[in-house]
């Protein structure tokens, strides 16, 4: 089973604070304080459903705090969650999941065999540890002599820029598409357990010897392809600004006369000569953002900050440490957002000017939006209709951003966005908007839908896992309280609203507003309807559902043939009509 | 797949960095020989934007491409002036700063016979400010330049690079760069090449673009560390010509 599997990927790194994350879509999250209940969970679960471990060790009390930073409570269990890049805490090696054509994997480009995938590595100077056969493909493990484990954000933007950069690095060299999973938060299938799509089991490499790989081998390789040394990635985080103030507090000589002696603006702002800086507040938050740019520490700015204010005898405010936690919080969060944002115009102008291709840029698209935005983005799909749909995939879910219009018009997007994930982005209007906007659009991957792209298709489809689900009330009374599906007098089958919106966001992870859902339905010859019923009061009351015609419903397979035809002759008549 | 190869990485290491003794050498030369900044070897950027380097070796002057160096130390606030436009002879600047903050020297248009140099504050002097230039660019009539003092890979003394204001843009976002990537100029090997440019009034000129090369090892970077802090030190009596700037 997994068992040795996971020992040779973290050792004895498992434990209270760095938990190993077992996740099925049909459980959830199950958190492993050690290498014997992971290993138990897998062989459990996995006769059932698809197994997956979260590859970075996770922190659990990140994720607590984590959620209880955005959402304003702590979770009451962890089973929802599988963690996220800025609260992994054992890193254990590099990692690359290779996908081969087959009939589940129609997508273009992906290697036609075993072999043609791993062509690469006749050339390539670092053999995989371990090669794990997915079922669908296969993961490619480069494993560190030691576990690495993340000490802090700084650690984690490298180890978030390692992985990517690695993964980029071979994406360049291989003349097949290798889907990004460069993320710290990544799950892959875990060796010994059953792959459901296939009905084979997940198999791995031999781990009685393999080779493994000093971090800074793989970094200095990583480092070698022309770009500048390893920079850490934005990983999004809230970053949790503790700096103690002090007034002896001195920051570093070295780099403090750098940027005086190199960056005027930082040299005319540490000698008080910015006539367009009113205050000192100003002044420290200019200082805070040209210092965090240049990768000072938290520590390094509190005390630019505390001496820039005793030279000019300002008052230290030190029993304000809130101040400059504020202060400093905000310089680095703009200044990410400044870098990610002249990056990302960098990779546009870039795949537009043929000096490179998407497929290189897309990965670094990701992270860079990612980065602006404030949420997580792990791909965008563009659905080819008329006109094309997109998909933002997060990693806390995913949702229809719907036509272009919702992506050129940052308002829109927004709007979008914060209805459907509770989360308001980070503002950004005007020309700061259009290069993200055009990010998105050139990054966007394609997907055909086929003929179940139009509003029928898809409402179709739904309604009839829908209803199948659901049993159908008779009684429209009994309907109301349970707000279940019911029938009408006419035989006509209601469905409320609500209702079918939960079932979307829970099966299907379609996180659709009203008004959106409302639209669907109605594009697709659903009626909203007002229907009256008897409370259990007696008293007369009335409820908004909507008529689903006949031709929507599933049909069982005794239902007479005139159904049948007209439904048929219906789906001919439009088979494409789209959104 | 030759993506996949890494490149050779230099086998060969600069002198200045390897020897152990470099920094005793270093800073005898400037203190017991008693050798002035002003003395050491100028390497400039060329007229008429050619892309080639002039540097001086044992057996002459020799023209390479691209310069390997490791920059031990920068002056990045060196202003000077000029009352008359460039001569292009090697005549010292009338008014100079070595912190940008204050000059020394003689601003006035038309001076009195006997006129003194005198201090002036930079931040109010009317040269310094956009728009005083004569020229058609509208920029400043005083200098904003650099001073390099870098070493090549054979070379136990420096040479200084002056950056002119046209170059000074490329030269700090490379330093920026390094800086975000917690380096500094003396930690790593750079590349130093030219490019050609051409002014908005049609004339050609030589622009310096900085490459990074490779980062220096822990020795190497230890010892130009000790070798920074010498020029650090000596640094600032540096002169500049107009022949420095004839770029």
């Amino acid at each position: 089973m997994a068992h040795p599997f996971f020992s040779a990927l973290y050792g004895r790194e498992i434990g209270e604070l760095a938990n190993l994350v077992i996740w099925s879509k049909k459980y959830g999250s199950t958190w492993c304080p050690d290498e014997e209940s992971a290993s138990a969970t897998s062989s459990q679960l996995h006769q059932s459903t698809d197994i997956y471990f979260g590859v970075c060790l996770q922190d659990p009390e990140a994720v607590r705090n984590r959620v209880l930073s955005t959402r304003g409570e702590a979770p009451a269990s962890l089973q929802h969650f599988r963690g996220y890049a800025a609260t992994a805490a054992v890193m254990p090696g590099l990692w690359l999941d290779i996908d081969i054509a087959s009939d589940a994997h129609k997508k273009k480009g992906l290697p036609t065999s075993r072999e043609a995938a791993l062509a690469f590595l006749e050339g390539f100077p670092f053999a995989p540890s371990v090669t794990v056969e997915s079922g669908g493909g296969v993961h490619l493990y480069w494993l560190f002599t030691t576990p690495w484990i993340l000490e802090d954000e700084e650690e984690r933007g490298i180890a978030a820029a390692l992985i990517r950069r690695w993964q980029e690095r071979i994406r360049r060299a291989v003349d097949y598409t290798v889907d990004a999973t460069h993320d710290l938060s990544r799950v892959l299938r875990a060796p010994g357990t059953t792959n459901h799509k296939y009905g084979t089991t997940v198999g791995c490499s031999d781990l009685e010897a393999f080779p493994r790989y000093e971090k800074d081998e793989l970094i200095a390789f990583c480092e070698d392809d022309g770009q500048m040394a390893m920079v850490a990635d934005p990983v999004i985080v809230d970053p949790p600004v503790k700096v103690e103030v002090s007034a002896d507090a001195q920051p570093p000589t070295e780099k403090l006369l750098d940027l005086i002696n190199l960056h005027p603006t930082f040299a005319a702002t540490w000698r008080r000569e910015r006539k367009d800086l009113p205050s000192q507040s100003e002044y420290d938050l200019s200082l805070a953002t040209m210092a965090a740019k240049m990768a000072w520490s938290q520590e390094e700015i509190a005390a630019l900050l505390t001496a820039h204010r005793k030279a000019g005898g300002e008052p230290l405010k030190l029993d304000r440490p809130g101040y400059y936690q504020r202060t400093i919080a905000k310089a680095m969060s703009e200044n990410a957002q400044v870098i990610a944002h002249d990056r990302l115009t960098e990779r546009v102008d870039s795949v537009a000017s043929g000096e490179t291709k998407i497929e290189h840029e897309r990965v670094g698209i990701y992270t860079d939006i990612s980065q602006m935005i404030g949420v997580h983005v792990i791909r965008i799909i563009r659905y080819i209709a008329d006109p094309p749909q997109f998909r933002l995939v997060m990693e806390e879910g995913s949702i229809d951003l719907g036509g272009a219009e919702n992506i050129v018009n940052s308002g829109k997007f927004r709007v979008a966005v914060a209805a459907l994930s509770k989360h308001l982005i980070t503002r950004i209007t005007g020309k700061d908007w259009d290069p993200i906007a055009q990010a998105i659009l050139r990054a966007a991957e394609d997907e055909d839908l086929g003929a179940d792209s139009s509003p029928e298709g898809l409402v179709a489809e739904w309604l009839g896992e829908f209803l199948a689900q659901q049993r159908v009330e008779e009684d429209r009374a009994q309907a109301m309280v349970l707000r279940v599906p019911f029938l009408m007098s006419d035989g006509t089958t209601m469905i409320f609203l609500g209702g079918f919106q939960q079932w979307l966001s829970f099966y299907r992870n379609e996180k659709m507003g009203r008004r959106q859902l409302g639209i669907l339905l109605r594009s697709a010859g659903c009626q909203p309807r007002a229907v009256a019923y008897r409370d259990s009061s007696g008293g007369q009351s009335t409820r908004n559902v909507w008529a689903v015609p006949e031709r929507l419903l599933p049909l069982p397979p005794d239902v007479p043939s005139p159904v049948r035809e007209e439904k048929k002759r219906h789906s001919e008549k439009r088979p494409n009509e789209t959104i | 797949m030759k993506d996949l190869i890494p490149n050779d990485q230099p086998t060969d290491s600069f002198a200045i960095a390897a020897a152990p003794d470099g920094p005793v050498m270093l800073r005898e030369a400037f203190e017991q020989l008693g050798i002035e900044t002003f003395q050491l070897s100028r390497i400039s950027l060329p007229a008429g934007g050619a892309t080639a380097w002039t540097v001086p070796t044992l057996e002459g002057e020799e023209m390479v491409k691209e310069l390997e160096v490791v920059i031990a130390s920068v002056k990045g606030n060196e202003k000077v002036f000029w009352r008359e436009d460039f001569s292009g002879a090697g005549s010292p600047p009338d008014c100079s700063s070595h912190d940008g903050i204050t000059g020394f020297g003689i601003i006035d248009a038309d001076p009195k016979p006997g006129t003194e140099p005198q201090m002036n504050q930079c931040s109010t002097c009317p040269h310094n400010q956009w728009g005083s230039a004569t020229g058609n660019g509208g920029g400043k009539r005083c200098n904003d330049i650099a001073m390099l003092y870098i070493f090549r890979k054979d070379t136990m003394m420096p040479d200084v690079i002056v950056v002119p204001p046209s170059s000074l843009k490329s030269m700090r976002e490379y330093a920026m760069k390094l800086m975000q990537s917690g380096l500094r100029m003396t930690d790593v090997a750079t590349k130093l090449v030219l490019e050609q440019a051409q002014s908005a009034t049609g004339i050609k000129y030589s622009k310096l673009a900085m490459k990074f090369s490779r980062k220096l090892t822990d020795d190497e970077r230890g010892r130009m560390g000790e070798v920074s802090a010498i020029l650090t030190k000596t640094a600032s009596s540096a002169s500049v010509s107009a022949a420095d700037l004839n770029s």
